[in-house]
């Protein structure tokens, strides 16, 4: 079991290291966090057309050894260690390396037992291992499966490749969310690290204490719920961004696209951020070109999905979009939103003064106008989640109590590599171009 | 300036790890104290008298046979329906109590044992499950 579960990251690391070579060549961690989406969707799209979950779909990314391995000109050492390297980069080093150590200590320490992560998405996952496709007859009924049938798969399908790969296990398939952390404050890292070193260092340190991936009952790192995974996907699409606002660069474009598809993929709150950039693309007047292929990317990947959504079961939970027309007399509840919300961005437990902190620097430091149009993205995001709250049917203070900590995750790892970018200025920013 | 941002830094730092620490002390030992049990004695531990009493009950149903777990709403039924998939080829159904009755369903499902409802006081993870009953 332990080879096959080193194979099936190895596998992940080959996808990634090919995307490395031919398309993004300054940035493996993003290469790393694209091919993962692409495996998830991959495994769908094979399902999809009736093919039984076996040895060689899991293993596809096989065939890509020799593209990967054969003659990388890159130098990785060159992009992970500062360019002037100095004594306290040993020591902040060595100090990520301990908080990694013990957080992946505390993400194995039991298996999966929170209520969505092994009610809806491990649950999924285990259907589609020991039916070998999600198109079983068991997938469809109703009273067969959790109460979430048009949750998207990515997770489900990563879980279920892992756990088809090694063993049914409840705790083993939690190292997908040690990898996917690790992609998390691997990208960040990169990002920043020729910019800044001391920069690089301290973001991930940051980053990787925020109580909140730790102490929460829904959505830290040890409960497999999709919370941390979409961040990453977000992640990716700021990084594109990142390089697609001062460039224009069409590939960088189609990066995000792609990247916002696998958020969507991974969790419904995709489409909001999907939403959000589009609208600060035509805020920036951008062209109309770039719209259509930004908007190709991000829906064409997700077209089978839609349309196998549209045969599952649909529960009255999911119908928070069905409720637009009664709105109007529901806006009487944004005070409370924006209460509650307030609330928990200046909740010490969760966040320490991590909000608080970002909001000073973005406010007393001059940003560049590529950090104020992902800073858009991110508060076209948060607005959109708060509306979802107006149209609720559960006790809206009861619901943001339990879930709007979730949804700051999902934009935190961006939020923090723009404060750090926002501080030390981005310029020459890393290519993610080939 | 650059003093501030440090001082702000630290800050947080302190901050996160004043909470952090305890935890990630409790799980490192948690990690070393389970890593040598075996899987089910560690998932006894994790979901407690409930999945220990269910797992000895489900198990003594028999193949042929399926099995009906009411607890309505549905929102609550996230836990029980994990156990779908553990005691194949028997099925494990969740509905709401008002279909318990629905003699067309339960036959079509094949259910002849309907395992607990919330009238009968049960709440997951509090008190152990009332005695299973067989639907006529």
């Amino acid at each position: 079991m332990t080879i096959r579960a080193v194979l099936f990251f190895i596998n992940l690391l080959a996808g990634g290291f090919f995307l490395w070579k031919y398309f993004f060549k300054n940035s493996l961690f993003l290469s790393l966090a694209v091919f993962l989406g692409a495996y998830g969707a991959l495994i769908f799209y094979a399902l999809a057309a009736g093919m039984p979950l076996n040895f060689f779909i899991v293993n596809f990314p096989l065939a890509l050894y020799p593209f990967a391995l054969l003659g990388i000109k890159s130098r990785p050492g060159m992009t992970f260690w500062p360019r002037q390297p100095r004594r306290l980069y040993h020591l902040l080093a060595a100090a990520i390396f301990v908080i990694l150590i013990l957080g992946i200590l505390h993400m194995m320490k039991a298996p999966l037992f929170e209520r969505d992560g092994l009610g809806i998405w491990l649950t999924k996952a285990k259907m589609i291992v020991l039916d070998r496709s999600f198109l079983s007859e068991d997938f469809f009924n109703p009273w067969r499966i959790q109460d979430s049938p048009r949750y998207p798969l990515f997770l489900p399908l990563l879980e279920g490749s892992f756990m088809f790969q090694t063993a049914v296990n409840e705790l083993t398939v939690k190292l997908v969310f040690v990898y996917i952390w690790f992609l998390n404050l691997g990208m960040i890292y990169e990002n920043l690290v020729l910019r800044s070193g001391r920069a690089a260092f301290f973001s991930v340190i940051a980053l990787a204490v925020v109580p909140a991936y730790y102490l929460m009952a829904d959505g830290s790192l040890h409960t497999g719920y999709a919370d941390i995974p979409i961040s990453l996907f977000y992640l990716s699409a700021g990084i594109f961004l990142l390089d697609y606002f001062p460039t224009g660069s069409k590939i960088t474009l189609a990066g995000a696209g792609l990247a916002v598809a696998f958020s969507a993929f991974t969790k419904n709150e995709g489409w909001a951020f999907g939403l959000s950039v589009l609208l600060v693309l035509i805020i920036a007047r951008r062209k109309f070109s770039d719209l259509v292929l930004f908007l190709a990317f991000a829906l064409i990947p997700n077209l089978p999905w839609l349309l196998t959504m549209i045969r599952l079961p649909n529960l009255y939970q999911e119908h928070y979009l069905r409720r637009i027309p009664e709105i109007l007399p529901r806006l009487v509840h944004i005070p409370l939103i924006l209460k509650n919300a307030v609330f928990e961005i200046f909740n010490i437990r969760h966040w320490g003064i991590l909000w608080p902190l970002i909001l000073a620097f973005f406010i007393f430091f001059k940003s560049s106008s590529v950090i104020r149009y992902l800073l858009s993205v991110i508060l076209i995001t948060i607005a959109c989640y708060l509306g979802t709250y107006l149209l609720t049917s559960w006790d809206i203070s009861f619901q943001m109590s339990v879930s709007f900590a979730r949804l700051l995750l999902h934009v935190t790892p961006l939020t923090v590599l723009l404060a750090a970018l926002h501080i030390i200025g981005i310029k020459n920013p890393p290519s993610s171009r080939p | 300036m650059r003093r501030f941002i440090f001082f702000l830094l630290a800050a947080q730092l302190i901050v996160s790890l004043y909470f952090i620490t305890p935890v990630l002390y409790r799980s490192a030992g948690e990690f070393i104290k389970t890593s040598g049990m075996p899987d089910q004695t560690r998932k006894e531990m994790i979901y407690g008298s409930f999945y220990r009493t269910m797992v000895d009950y489900l198990e003594n149903i028999p193949a042929d046979e399926n099995a009906v777990i009411i607890i309505p709403p549905r929102e609550y039924a996230q836990y029980f329906w994990v156990l779908n998939y553990y005691f194949l080829p028997r099925r494990i159904y969740v509905i709401p109590d008002s279909l318990l009755g629905d003699e067309q369903l339960t036959n079509r499902l094949r259910i002849k044992h309907s395992l607990f409802t919330r009238s009968d006081g049960f709440f997951f993870d509090r008190f152990p499950p009332p005695p299973s009953r067989e639907i006529k």
